[in-house]
């Protein structure tokens, strides 16, 4: 079982350099390493038993760091949802193919930051993975990339390093042994101590979450990245504040989560409500969608923060949900925007004429995400709902008045791009897009349908989160 | 007393130096003239309490004084040698 | 009560044509989608029957999402929703395969209407509010891609648009509603909420009054949208955008009714609330009225008819309202026949004269439309509440109960009663009778259009004698069936003699309207009405400008400060740069101070040096 742990985070890693290196080894090889990874991924959840996988090595003696991984229901989930989608966008999107070669390199960062289970290591792969998608907004964007990018760097950035401070504090003013996970969580700092710890955590994960204000850098990432939507993909997945916050900061810094409870729930249910409202105005797909996913990472927020084990269920499903339909709504965005040559809402109208199938696979999408019970973005919206409801009925109502705003950004665009009078022929699914079709169909049916086959591997660890809050379950 | 009053005029002296003059060489010539006030007063302290311990400090400055003449002298050259010019107003490369 | 899987069956049926006909109807040739689709249903239908002839069933999966089962059960009062679903479903699916005869969407209609089916009997069956849930939104999804099924037109596009996003505004009453029962009882499921909550018929001891209330409340907000009710009924009206056998089989008979159904199926939470139930029956009693009113202005065929829905669904709400509630599901099932067959026969109508929909443009059919003119004939007459028909018994038993309820709350349904007698006859008159004043060459359907009309038509006639009144028939047959699902305070019978006065009332009261609106109509089709009707018709024409108030207080108000924010966001970032560039500026002007000249800073050592002695000398 180690070995494959391994090898599902670094083969990845492996394949991008070789395609970086020998960009003539295509796609083909993208496809193979990160289905690969994919089969490994649903293996292991497949193969779960309760027990999480692990694994420990002492990396660097002095400050006793070690290489530990450790991937329980939670990292399974994830690895899952970010195995699945960065297959399906290097299989789908066009690309140059040392994009591709970056796409891998993120797709090892994202995998590690799951897996981790030493802060330091965490850390490493949190700002590591930071490099591939910069270079590929910088290197591939659009006109203003080199500004976006600046945005995005600096954000990062400006969050990174709170929380480098953070992280030695925790340890050395906790009093831990080592930058493990259990060592830390047994020696979990208090006081005003904790309050700028989880202050230093929370600056770098609102980032990355991202909570208003801070998510003022993604729309002009998305706006700028290369139109066929592999980046924006890349992208949705480094969306990982929330799950930081349920593995990392909450936990290692409970004190310091209370005081800081009330103005975060504030702060998501703002951020749902929004962003929401924000995405009705955008004038092109890429904002909406990160308007869109801004305002539903609020609503987890909202779920994670109130700290009961179905709000922080509901968080992270939403997270792992929204990983996949977001990415795939962009990769859908990406292909329609190689028919029409932009990514405009308005100029191009009418195409579900000509391309039926295609319209039906973005209705599709649109209504997960929009929160279309049976689909998979209901199950975790609607127990963050439950999880707010006992926090802060006001709050959720509010927060909660995005799905109304949802339906009407969402349906707003489909109409203006498939419905009304046709004035342009594009074509249908290809072959290769049926395929990309049926394969996200199926994991958005199953994990709408079917939750429980997620929700039972989440929501033991999140009672014990709960728990830990003194929330009960 | 009158130790400290002839150190002091020797440090003002320097220090008019340092802001008037514009050559290098002048300029390093009146640092070297408030060192020496510092030594004198050093050296009056000395008599004035009857201590050792200033007159060992002033031996040090007097041998390291005379690394720097040696290294700034080389530097002043140096410079001369690249910009035909010693000139301390020329010579605001680092200005911001 | 049994544990079967056969259950789901019943939904996945549709579901099954759904995908099938969705991914692969457009290859088979024209009747074969239809003839597909009409079979699942009614094999859903009849899988239903056998079921519930064997006393119900009930299946259930633990914990779909923690806490909440995927639970599924089939009573006496989701068994009659079924049949009406399923039943009346099938006979319109058959009615569509002559509809959509020719229609380039053919099988996608089909595939839409089998997904409508299997959502709308989740939402039927389901024994656990989210899978309820899943139902409620789902026939909503159906709903919207039926009404723009012909999504080239932009109304159409638009009307589909307005009706999701407005139903979601209910939605998200019915989500909060779950949020308190989770808050406060910790589960979700139907089943087990009634034993907690009103275990013996009665509300538990130590129960959160105001917790009950509040969810009571919130769903009710839910079942507003979904029945389009005062104030969210604007988007049904425009539903009228999608196919005739769209608007009959969504937008009267079933998907309408599902508010009605949820308040009756959550019964345990209303009928010991008088101040929630309350609310109930005066937002019916207002939509009631509304519609009423606003029928009369329609030029259109199916506005007229689907005013008319608005104004029934209405009365359901004040029977549920007044705590009768199966008098609420009575009404339900005449009301699924009689209006089902209105719409079918305004589509034959549109069928005969070429798409034709202004009733200003029809006229004198009488003697074009043999069959059809027996249809619209008895279905006018069922939903003015002429004596004998369904109509009449469904609508005289809210009436009698309201009268419990409150003798005013009484006369106002009497009224509109008489109204709905009115505009049931304008309905007929303009379409039916005087003169043909159009140019088309009308011809009757054909027989897979008639024959499901021809069953409605019975239906419409003898429905109403299950439900008959005490008087009448001592125990009927609905009444006690249904009673056995539904939660409710036992009523004292009203005396024998005010029941049989209120008979005697309604039924006068209706005839005088039917025939009254005979006579008045025949003035309108001639084009010869009193100044003050003309002026009415233009106000309820444009539904006493509700629209208008609407998007003057909400939508173009939210619409711009959506584009304000959306510049203020840009701002926002353009803030955060600010603030680079404001570091970067404070940078550069204390870099004038680095002026390069030695003696500057020798000076500066100096000034600073000088300072520093002169303050430690001072202190």
């Amino acid at each position: 079982m180690d070995a494959l742990l391994h090898v599902g985070l670094f083969l990845p890693l492996l394949a991008g350099i070789a395609l970086l290196i020998w960009p003539s080894l295509g796609r083909r090889l993208a496809v193979a390493a990160s289905g690969v990874t994919f089969l490994i991924a649903a293996w292991l959840f497949a193969r779960a038993s309760g027990e999480a996988y692990t694994f420990q090595a002492l990396l660097l003696e002095p400050i006793q760091m070690y290489y530990a991984l450790r991937l329980d229901g939670v990292g399974l989930v994830l690895w899952l949802a970010v195995a699945l989608t960065t297959l399906l966008a290097v299989f789908i999107a066009k690309v140059p193919t040392r994009m591709l070669g970056w796409a891998l390199l993120m797709e090892s960062g994202l995998l590690g930051i799951f897996a981790a289970d030493d802060l330091i290591l965490f850390y490493v792969f949190f700002e590591a993975t930071l490099i591939p998608s910069l270079l590929m907004l910088g290197l591939y964007g659009g006109r203003e990339r080199l500004k976006a990018a600046y945005t995005f760097a600096l954000f990062t950035l400006a969050g990174s390093l709170p929380m480098l401070a953070a992280l030695f504090a925790v340890r050395y003013l906790g009093g831990a042994p080592s930058f493990l996970y259990s060592d830390l969580a047994a020696h979990p700092v208090s006081g005003s101590v904790a309050d700028w710890v989880f202050l230093g955590f929370l600056v770098a994960f609102a980032v990355k979450t991202p909570l208003f204000p801070l998510h003022a850098w993604l729309p002009s990432f998305h706006a700028e990245n290369h139109p066929s939507g592999l980046a924006d993909a890349m992208g949705t997945l480094y969306k990982v504040g929330l799950f930081a916050f349920f593995k990392w900061a909450i936990p290692l810094a409970p004190e310091g989560f209370a005081q800081f409870q009330g103005l975060l729930l504030v702060v998501a249910a703002f951020s749902a409500i929004y962003a929401a409202w924000l995405a009705f105005a955008a004038k092109d797909w890429k904002r909406l969608l990160a308007y869109g996913g801004v305002s539903h990472m609020g609503l987890g927020a909202l779920g994670l923060f109130s700290g009961n084990a179905e709000g922080v269920t509901g968080a992270l499903f939403l997270l792992a949900a929204s990983m996949v339909y977001t990415g795939g709504l962009f990769l859908v965005v990406g292909r329609i925007a190689e028919r029409t040559e932009t990514l405009e809402i308005g100029p191009v109208r009418g195409i579900a004429k000509s391309a039926p199938a295609l319209s039906v696979l973005t209705m599709f999408l649109v209504m997960a995400m929009i929160g279309l019970p049976g689909l998979s973005g209901f199950p975790g919206e609607f127990m963050a709902l439950l999880g707010a409801w006992k926090i802060s009925p006001w709050l959720t109502f509010i927060a909660f008045t995005a799905v109304i705003a949802a339906a009407a950004y969402a349906l707003t665009a489909y109409q203006a791009l498939f419905q009304e009078e046709q004035n342009r022929v594009v074509s249908d699914l290809t072959p290769r897009e049926w395929a990309f079709a049926v394969a996200i169909v199926a994991g958005v049916v199953l994990a709408g349908v079917y939750p429980k086959m997620f929700t039972q591997m989440i929501h033991p660890l999140s009672e014990a989160l709960a728990k830990l809050l003194g929330g009960g379950a | 007393m009158s130790w400290l009053v002839v150190s002091a005029l020797l440090f003002t002296i320097g220090a008019y130096g340092v802001l008037s003059r514009r050559t290098a060489i002048l300029v390093f010539l009146s640092i070297e003239l408030m060192l020496n006030a510092a030594n004198l007063a050093l050296i009056a302290f000395a008599r004035q309490w009857g201590s050792l311990d200033a007159q060992v400090v002033t031996l040090f400055v007097i041998a390291i004084a005379a690394a720097e003449v040696a290294v700034g002298l080389g530097l002043i050259v140096a410079i001369f040698r690249r910009r035909e010019t010693t000139g301390v107003d020329e010579l605001r490369g680092l200005r911001g | 009560m049994q544990e079967t899987v056969l259950l789901p069956l019943i939904i996945l049926l549709p579901l099954l044509g759904f995908a099938v006909l969705g991914l692969w109807g457009r290859r088979l040739p024209e009747p074969v989608p239809g003839v597909v689709a009409s079979a699942l249903v009614l094999g859903s239908l009849l899988l239903g029957l056998v079921l519930l002839g064997q006393g119900g069933a009930r299946w259930a999966v633990e914990d779909w999402i923690p806490g909440v089962p995927l639970s599924f059960v089939l009573d006496n009062l989701s068994g009659l929703m079924v049949m009406v679903v399923a039943g009346v479903g099938f006979l319109i699916h058959v009615y569509a395969i002559g509809y959509m005869h020719s229609d380039p969407g053919f099988s996608r209609f089909f595939s839409y209407f089998n997904l409508f089916i299997a959502a709308m009997l989740v939402l039927v069956l389901g024994d656990s509010l989210p899978v309820v849930f899943i139902g409620w939104e789902g026939v909503g999804l159906a709903s919207y891609l039926l009404i723009g099924f012909w999504y080239t037109e932009r109304v159409n596009a638009d009307s589909a648009r307005k009706a999701f996003i407005v139903n979601r505004i209910g939605d998200l009453g019915f989500l909060l509603g779950m949020g308190v029962l989770w808050a406060h009882f910790g589960t979700l499921s139907i089943s087990e909420l009634r034993e907690l909550i009103a275990p013996e018929g009665e509300f538990a001891v130590g129960i959160n009054v105001a917790a009950v209330s509040l969810a009571a409340f919130l769903l009710f907000i839910g079942a507003i949208g979904k029945s389009a009710q005062v104030p969210l009924m604007v988007w049904l009206p425009d539903a009228m955008a999608g196919p005739t056998p769209v608007s009959a089989l969504i937008h009267a008979a079933t998907m309408v009714t599902a508010g009605v159904y949820l308040l009756c199926r959550n019964s345990f939470l209303y009928f010991d609330l008088p101040d929630v139930s309350f609310w109930v029956v005066l937002i019916g009693m207002l939509t009631a009225l509304y519609g009423a009113l606003c029928a009369f202005g329609q030029t259109d065929i199916k506005r007229i008819v689907a005013y008319s829905t608005l104004s029934q669904l209405g009365y359901m709400f004040v029977a549920a309202g007044v705590g009768a509630y199966w008098v609420a599901m009575f009404h339900v099932l005449t009301h699924a026949f009689f209006k089902a067959l209105l719409f079918m026969s305004s589509g034959a109508v549109i069928h005969a004269l070429g798409g034709e929909q202004d009733v200003r443009k029809m006229g004198g059919m009488w003697n074009y439309l043999p069959q059809t003119r027996i249809h619209g004939l008895v279905g006018a007459l069922a939903l003015g509440g002429l004596p004998l028909l369904s109509g009449f018994w469904s609508k005289d038993a809210i009436l009698a109960a309201s009268y419990e309820y409150s003798a005013l709350l009484w006369f106002v349904m009497l009224i509109t009663a008489a109204l709905t007698a009115l505009y049931s006859m304008r309905w007929f008159v303009l379409v039916f009778m005087g003169k043909y004043r159009g140019h088309e060459h009308p011809h009757e359907s054909p027989a897979v259009m008639t024959w499901p009309n021809h069953v409605l038509t019975l239906g419409s006639l003898f429905a109403g004698f299950v439900g008959l009144p005490y008087v009448v028939q001592s125990e009927n047959l609905l009444e006690p069936w249904l009673n056995k699902a539904i939660v409710h305070h036992e009523h004292e019978k009203l005396p024998v003699l005010d029941e049989w006065a209120l008979i005697l009332v309604s039924a006068v009261v209706a005839l005088g309207a039917l025939y009254y609106g005979y006579r008045f109509f025949q003035a309108e089709a001639a084009g010869r009405l009193p100044a003050w009707f003309t002026r009415f018709q233009e106000a309820s024409l444009r539904s006493f400008y509700a629209d208008d108030v609407y998007n003057a207080l909400l939508v173009r108000p939210l619409k711009s400060l959506a584009k304000i924010l959306f510049d203020a966001d840009g701002g926002l970032l353009g803030g955060f740069w600010w603030l680079g560039s404001a570091t970067g500026n404070l940078g550069a002007l204390l870099a004038r101070l680095e002026t390069g000249y030695l003696r500057f800073y020798a000076a500066g050592l100096l000034i600073a040096a000088v300072l520093l002695v002169l303050v430690g000398v001072i202190r």
